[in-house]
Parts: C-alpha cells; structure tokens; sequence
C-alpha cells in the first residue's frame, strides 16, 4: 500500500522524510483517504488543526500519490515549505478551502498555507 | 515572561487580512480587500491618554520611534541600570503592556479598485502599493500625502499567483514560484507619466523561486537548495526627480543567478564540517544558517567589485542562536535588531545577544518594517480578531 520511499539515507538532501514510524505513515494514508482532499491523482493529508509534524524538516502536510497501475503502490512524502528540493508543491486553493470549511484548519493556518510557508 | 526582554503592543481590533506602516500612516487592508488608513498620531495620542507618563514614553521608544533605541543617548541612558528600571518596570506586568485602540472613528477608507483574490503578500515603496494575490501582482500609486484624497488608480503588473515581494534601490522583486523570479524598475511619475510607466511589464531574472529577499543590494532567490542563489545587482547613485535635493543608490540592472553553496560553505570550515548545512533564512546580508543540527549566522559579502564572501559573523555570539526556536521556524523576517522568527504557533527574536520568546501563540501573518525611518526595529502580527503593533528591549 504505502512505499517505502523517504525513509532511507540515500539522496539525502534532495527528498523529504518521514518523521512519523511506517505504522504511522499508513494510518496517515488512510486518513488522507477519509479527507477525500485529491489532486492530479493524489491525495493531500494535514492533521486536526495541522498540529502533528510529519517530516524531519518539521513539514505538515503530506501527499500520497496514486498510480494508473492498481499493482503499484502509493507514493506517499511529507510536504513543506522546508522541504529539500526543487518543488512548490502546495494544496491547491480548493483543498485549502476544503480543510478551512470543514473546521480541519483555522484561519491562521490557512494564511501560511496559501502564502506557501507552512 | 522573560527576564531578558520586554514588549510593549498596540492592538487594533477588527477582522485584516495584512498592514503596513508607511509615512505616518497605517495601511490596513480588511479581509475583504478593501484598504483603510489611520493616522500613527492618533494611535499614539490614544496610546498616551490611555497611559501614564511612562508607559507612553516605553511605547514612542518601542513601538512609534524604534529609531530613538539606538541613539546615543538612549543607550548611555539604558545603560544604566537604575535608569533603564526606572523607565521600563512599567511594562513587568503584560497586562498593563498591552493597550487596544479601537480605530472605527479614525480610520478612512482609501479610494481605489479592490485587488482580486486572496492578499499573500504587500509593500508599500515610494508612494506605491504592490500587493501579491493569488490572481496577481498590483501597483496602485498614493498621489496624496495623506493617501486619502482623490482616486489611487491600480494596474495588474503580472496575471499569475505571485508569493512575496521586496522593494529596494527603485526596483521591486518577486517570487511566483514555478514561473520564477520578476524584477521591475519603480518609478516615481504621477498621472500621464505612471500611467506610461505602467505598462512595463516585470521581467523573470530567474526560473524557479520560493521566496525572494534582498540582501543589501542584491537579492537572495530561495529555491530548496541549501543556499539561496545569489542575484547581483548593478548599482549607481542619481536624484530621483529634477527637484530632488539628494542622490540615492538605485539598481539598475542585474546580473545572472549565482550560487553561493561554496561560499557558505567556507566560512563554516574550522566550525564544523559543512556537510548537511541549509541557509533558512536572513536578515538582509546576515544568513541564518543550520549545520549539523546547530546555527551560526553568516554575513554575505556582495560588493560588485569583489568576489562574493562570506564569514562567520563576530557579531552574533556563538552561542546566541537557539536551535529550539531556529529549529521551528517558518519564515526569518529582517528587524535592526535580528532576525524575528515567524513559527507555526509563536514569535521569536534572534539577536546579537541571544534568542528570546516574544509571543506564545498562532497568528495568522507577521509582518516587518525594516526599511522604515521610524518603525525598523517593531513587527506587527495579524490574527482573526485584531492586529498587534509589537515593539521589545533587551533589558541585558
């Protein structure tokens, strides 16, 4: 179900890591599935009120990306504005806006959100 | 509270979305867009009549005239330790350091289009607004002093979501992410002469960004990478206008993308080992860098008639940067006294003494003035219900 990418010591540098244990990281997946917050194919993921860190470069967020291929698993990495890497990959407004709705997140989160800092 | 430092704040209820501090005024844009000015007088005036003698002259020195704290004067002054209790033991107790002006019966409603979109970032640079939004960059220019009388007219600079900008040498930059960076001359004409002016569009100067900030005079280009790059500028000194009784250092061109990894790099040798370093932040050319689970701060050197260098500052002691507060920072923002950290549920300082706590606490946004006469060394904080004009001393 969830690869096990983003956890090893090679290219360090230039990927995200999970700070949560792999356990964790399968049971963020299937919350990210209960949000039902999708995008291009994947799935974004932020924990009540975004209080939970889930990367080692304190990133709050994560995106679980799907495949055409039902045999290949998701691919799942936390998301930050720290992130190592050449990437703004940010929720788009509407899952924002989704989470905000939905009491997911409060106003302050949203803003660092929409700014990309977060 | 900290032993170590004091605030003093000004808060300012009501439902905004951003402020800025600009020739005597507070700009304040609300959630809906629309943007209100008060006048810094009227805050302070309130301010007085609402406090004792000392208490509002710890906020003129705090908060409406940070330029004062780093005269001579005040710091001979506040060197002295009887001197310094007698002024400051006013703000020991936070709840007499926080005073709120209400400004629904000061405040004027600044005539000119709404900005579309959701407002990410703004600066307010000779007598213009620059707001960043998720549909734009806009220019809207002040021709009145007082920025209230007449129509303040606004182009659209770019049509694609735009994350910050900063303002410079007649010259703006921003950060739009995967389109990259855009530079574009300010000028200063009204009337025909912006209009004409108007119509240049910001050219990309790099292709991809984060997050831009000038550093001195050149600018620092945020790309995940553990050193921004770096964007020289080219430089010269001119009067602004024909009238103008004074020359000031303009940019006028840049040059392409540099990196500085090595550079970074090098002056952490003899440290540690820069193996896994990242530079999270700066206040102008002061880099705050992480090595090794433990920060330094750097100062770039970008002289155009030299190579670039960089050093580890004397200034900041080795010891004066926390790596709990540095640690969970979200974004570094330049105040004359540091770096102010804005973190995911408080705001810390960074200074050449130490590190300090200020607000425990989630906002929505901080914002500082660093290029301002009077206001360089306060921030402001926005959250749902209130914004907080925020000023500190070290008391060590």
């Amino acid at each position: 179900m969830c690869h096990a990418h983003h956890r090893g010591s090679s290219r360090q540098g230039t990927k995200s890591k999970w700070a949560i244990d792999r356990p964790s990281e399968c049971h963020t997946f299937c919350s990210a599935e209960d949000l039902g917050s999708n995008d291009r194919g994947g799935l974004w993921y932020v924990s009540q009120g975004a209080t939970r860190v889930l990367g080692t470069a304190n990133e709050r967020l994560a995106f679980f990306q799907g495949s055409s291929n039902p045999t290949v698993p998701w691919h799942g990495y936390p998301v930050g504005a720290s992130s190592p890497g050449r990437s703004t990959h940010i929720p788009p407004d509407g899952v924002i806006s989704q989470w905000r709705e939905a009491g997911r997140i409060d106003a302050n989160v949203e803003d660092k959100l929409r700014r990309g800092i977060l | 509270m900290n032993d170590a430092i004091r605030t003093a704040t000004v808060r300012i209820p009501g439902q905004w979305r951003d402020l800025w501090l600009y020739r005597g005024q507070l700009l304040l844009w609300a959630q809906s867009g629309a943007l209100f000015t008060v006048p810094v007088e009227s805050l302070q005036a309130t301010v007085r009549a609402e406090s004792d003698k000392r208490l509002g002259l710890a906020f003129d020195y705090l908060i409406f005239r940070t330029d004062w704290k780093y005269s001579e004067p005040f710091t001979r002054l506040a060197n002295i330790p009887a001197a310094r209790e007698g002024i400051f033991a006013c703000l020991d107790d936070p709840q007499s350091s926080t005073i709120t002006v209400p400004v629904d019966q000061i405040l004027t409603e600044v005539t000119t289009d709404q900005v579309p979109g959701y407002v990410l970032d703004c600066a307010v640079y000779g007598n213009r607004i620059f707001t960043c939004t998720e549909s734009g960059l806009f220019e809207t220019v002040l021709p009145s002093q007082n920025f209230r009388d007449g129509y303040n007219p606004q182009v659209q600079l770019l049509d694609f979501r735009v994350f910050n900008i900063d303002t410079l040498g007649s010259r703006l930059v921003t950060s739009a992410g995967d389109r990259g960076v855009f530079d574009r001359e300010i000028t200063f004409g009204l009337g025909s002469e912006w209009t004409t002016d108007s119509n240049t569009a910001p050219k990309q100067i790099d292709d991809y960004s984060r997050r831009v900030s000038f550093a001195s005079y050149s600018v620092l280009n945020y790309k995940g990478l553990p050193a921004p790059s770096l964007i020289r500028t080219r430089t010269e000194r001119r009067r602004m206008t024909e009238d103008a009784s004074y020359e000031e250092t303009v940019i006028d061109g840049y040059e392409a993308p540099a990196e500085i990894t090595e550079q970074v790099a090098g002056a952490l040798d003899g440290d540690e080992a820069a193996i896994d370093f990242r530079v999270v932040g700066n206040s102008n050319n002061q880099l705050l860098v992480r090595n090794s689970g433990r920060y330094r701060v750097v100062s770039l050197y970008t002289d155009p008639r030299t190579e670039t260098r960089a050093r580890v500052s004397n200034r900041y002691r080795r010891n004066s940067v926390s790596p709990e507060l540095a640690n969970t920072t979200l974004l570094t923002h330049r105040v004359r006294a540091g770096f102010l950290m804005e973190q995911f549920d408080a705001v810390g300082i960074i200074t050449e003494r130490g590190s300090y706590d200020l607000i425990q606490g989630s906002t929505q946004r901080v914002r500082t003035f660093p290029r301002s006469k009077f206001y360089h060394d306060a921030f402001a904080t926005v959250s749902s219900s209130h914004v907080d004009l925020v000023g500190f001393l070290e008391l060590a």
